[in-house]
């Protein structure tokens, strides 16, 4: 009894131990929380903005020239408002999707990074004065004359980056195919290829992005325009206050026309709009998805896990059959067969499913083969996982005593017959649960596929907790979802098992 | 039935069987007895081309084997087929197919191998499990039957092909000394009725019982042949007599018989 008290008695003292290390961390948090940022900011002699750097040309991005140093628009206006209030300005890089909760978490004082100035993200954030004027730009092939307007754009296939004003605007409208992209060099790579018939994109986007293409061509005038804003946690009034004044000294001086000449993307009554702000509406589409009841919620994530269920059946039926030929040809082949199948094995596992996939979807355009992403992706997923079921099928071909294929072939059979007839059936039963256990893999890996514009569950809560902020809820769902699949999944495989079991002692 | 001639096989250099010449008549029963590692195996192997040998020649039931035959050629692999449907083996350890039972394992070469159809396969097949006393064991899997039950049903899988000859590699030594007499019983029965047998065994008093003739091999070569007699009571080499004197440690009688050349003894008086 007291030996058990001692220890007790430690476990306590090795919580209240943690507890005491983390306080200093906690005050910081909460103190961070409650105090006046822009006072923060003074003190400290430099001011933190977040963005997301990675493929943000013209707003942030990496110098081709430099990799080490940040360009950009927002670069540059980062400068100015650093120049105007003495401090220094550090950029912190985030995530796109997740800048809000980042600026919730304290992890940056603001926001900096085309932010439109929506009503959803009114509902999140505090949100400056305009700093940029944005509109929506139709981009095609050269050789396309039949899209000019928005209305053009209906019954069209139409690429866009996902979760983008672009892609609210084409939803709202409807009847159009929409396409949505990770980032912004794909739909203009899928439009030079002939995928898309146009790419909807924000005007500094296609200037930076669609611009230098010879073979493509901005159609129509840019319309639908709207804010970018800053974004400011809802209680730093003081430091939206100073944001505001520091933006109207900049375009009083001529500095964010300055800003704007340099990256080619100054219009003429950019001014006069910004200074209108606020007496006339933009076009602020609220994505669909926002304000949704739950039941709805529940039956788009549960017909995006239709997508995926397809997906990973397909794909682990092409990797078991693949796998299957691939660990007979290493097995049993002549040598050329035997080389080509361990070179497959190897090169498949040694690079990532993710470069793959752009490959087979992006790549292989440029000799001609134009997969649809649905093949791709079946393509993708079934001969990457063919590599390691091929793996698993050896290694139950090899823990099948060789005496089994010498009786076989002493009574007479043909290798062939002996690896179907008595290897095979034997070696199936040790490779179920490695196989079965691949498939469960398989099957959350295929959110992967998001990447070559496949709509599937992850993805689709992506779309959704963007649209909605609810991260938290609708992510439980997701996983409820997925876990609601993969779990009779694995009692199958776990039946069947026990079903194909022959030691029957 | 079986000749084999100068038969060479070496693996990374060291001849494990070093110019093995023998020949076995139809109906005659052969037994091999000899050190472990001397190459017994191996030449059972040779004989129903599980392993390629070096050089030299292997003819059974008319099927000639050289070692000079290109091994790529389709003739050579027409033949090793031949020579294995002319074969039977039965192996130390059984392997019979752990996925099936024992009138499958029996049935299966039959049906994939000559194309039997199902109905006459199984009757086949009942029929040979009858001859090694399972008849009530068909539908059992291997790892239900003891292990003198599995070698039984190796037997009668071997035998459904209808071989001409068949070997069989040490089939007792890897069953409790109970059961050894079943398989031994199933074996002498198959002798009775004239089958060609080539046995690994070191069974002593089954091989008085049935062989016709003993060979007794040390390192790769056959040291001495003869009548069952012979060897066991007047054996000549000076390593066969060292061999069996070590065989039977426990049997007073064998060692007389073979530490004193000269003795007055009968084969039968070899056990108590
Ligand atoms: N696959 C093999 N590779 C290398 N050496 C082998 C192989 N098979 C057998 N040997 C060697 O050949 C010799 C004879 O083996 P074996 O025929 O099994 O002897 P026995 O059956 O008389 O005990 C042994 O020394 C053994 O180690
Ligand atoms: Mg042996």
């Amino acid at each position: 009894m007291k030996d058990m008290q001692v220890r007790r008695g430690k476990k306590y003292k090795k919580i209240i131990e943690a507890a005491i290390l983390l306080s200093p961390l906690l005050a910081l948090f909460t103190a961070g929380a409650s105090a006046d940022t822009l006072a923060d900011v003074k003190a400290r002699g430099v001011f933190r903005w977040g963005a997301d750097a990675e493929g943000g040309a013209p707003y942030v991005y990496q110098d081709p020239k430099d990799p080490d140093k940040l360009i950009g628009f927002e670069v540059d206006l980062a400068q100015a408002l650093a120049a105007r209030w003495g401090v220094r300005a550090e950029m912190v890089q985030n995530n796109w999707d997740g800048l809000i909760p980042a600026l919730g978490r304290g992890s940056f004082d603001f926001i900096l990074n085309g932010l439109e100035i929506t009503p959803e993200h009114l509902k999140q954030v505090a949100m400056s004065k305009p700093y940029y004027i944005y509109s929506q730009q139709i981009v095609t092939a050269k050789d396309r004359g039949d899209i000019k307007t928005q209305e053009d754009l209906k019954g069209k296939k139409v690429g866009v980056l996902s979760a983008s004003m672009s892609q609210r605007i084409l939803e709202k409208m409807g009847g159009v195919t929409i396409v949505s992209y990770a980032g912004n060099s794909e739909p203009c790579r899928d439009l030079r290829n002939g995928r898309l018939d146009a790419s909807l994109m924000d005007y500094p986007i296609a200037l930076y992005y669609a611009k230098p293409y010879a073979e493509l061509k901005f159609s129509g005038k840019p319309f639908a325009y709207g804010y970018y804003g800053m974004g400011v946690l809802k209680k730093d009034a003081a430091l939206l206050n100073d944001i505001n004044l520091a933006l109207d000294a900049l375009l009083a001086e001529g500095k964010l026309k300055a800003i704007y000449k340099k990256w080619g993307m100054w219009e003429e009554d950019m001014g006069s709009k910004m200074k209108r702000y606020g007496k006339e509406d933009a076009v602020v589409e609220e994505s669909p998805a926002a304000g949704l009841p739950w039941g709805k919620y529940l039956w788009l994530l549960l017909k995006s896990a239709v997508v995926t269920v397809e997906l990973s059946v397909i794909s682990m039926v092409l990797a078991v059959g693949l796998g299957l030929a691939l660990a007979l040809a290493r097995l049993y082949g002549a040598a050329p067969l035997r080389w080509l199948s361990t070179a497959y094995v190897e090169v498949v596992r040694g690079t990532p499913l993710l470069i793959q996939l752009y490959i087979l979807y992006y790549g292989l355009p440029n000799i001609g083969i134009k997969l649809t992403a649905f093949i791709a992706a079946i393509l993708g997923l079934g001969m990457n996982y063919a590599a390691y079921e091929a793996e698993n099928y050896r290694a139950g071909i090899q823990a099948i005593p060789r005496g089994q294929m010498e009786a076989a072939m002493s009574l007479g059979m043909t290798r062939m017959q002996a690896v179907r007839h008595v290897i095979l059936p034997q070696a199936m039963r040790i490779v179920i649960p490695p196989i079965s256990n691949d498939f469960i893999a398989l099957f959350k890996d295929s959110s992967l596929v998001s990447v070559i514009t496949m709509v599937e569950l992850t993805k689709m809560y992506g779309m959704l907790a963007n649209a909605t902020y609810n991260y938290m809820g609708l992510g439980l769902l997701t996983a409820a979802i997925y876990f609601g699949l993969s779990y009779p999944a694995s009692l199958a495989a776990r039946h069947l098992e026990k079903k194909l079991a022959y030691d029957h002692r | 039935m079986i000749i084999v001639k100068n038969l060479v096989k070496a693996y990374k250099g060291h001849k494990v069987l070093d110019g093995i010449s023998l020949g076995q008549a139809k109906g005659e029963k052969v037994v091999i007895i000899g050190p472990s590692g001397c190459g017994k195996t191996t030449l059972l192997r040779c004989l129903n081309q599980m392993e390629v040998f070096d050089s030299g020649t292997i003819s059974v039931a008319g099927v000639t084997i050289d070692a000079a035959l290109d091994h790529s050629s389709k003739a050579w692999k027409q033949s090793r087929h031949e020579l294995r449907m002319r074969v039977g083996m039965v192996f130390q350890s059984f392997n019979l197919f752990p996925h099936m039972t024992a009138l499958e394992n029996i049935t299966l070469a039959p049906v994939r191998v000559k194309g039997m159809h199902a109905a006459p396969a199984r009757r086949l097949g009942a029929d040979f499990l009858e001859k090694v006393g399972l008849g009530e064991k068909a539908g059992f899997y291997p790892s239900q039957l003891s292990g003198g039950q599995q070698q039984r049903v190796a037997i009668a899988r071997a035998l459904a092909m209808k071989p001409d000859v068949m070997l069989f590699d040490e089939p007792t030594s890897a069953l409790d000394p109970e059961v050894k007499e079943d398989v031994l019983g199933v074996m002498r029965k198959l002798a009775y009725e004239g089958m060609t047998m080539l046995v690994i065994t070191h069974e002593i008093s089954f091989a008085r019982d049935i062989a016709d003739r003993v060979i007794f091999m040390e390192a790769g070569r056959v040291v001495e042949t003869g009548p069952a007699k012979e060897i066991f009571l007047r054996p000549k080499e000076a390593r066969t007599i060292e061999f069996l004197s070590k065989l039977l440690p426990r049997s007073p009688k064998l060692k007389t018989a073979v530490l004193v050349p000269d003795n007055q003894l009968s084969l039968e008086d070899l056990w108590d």
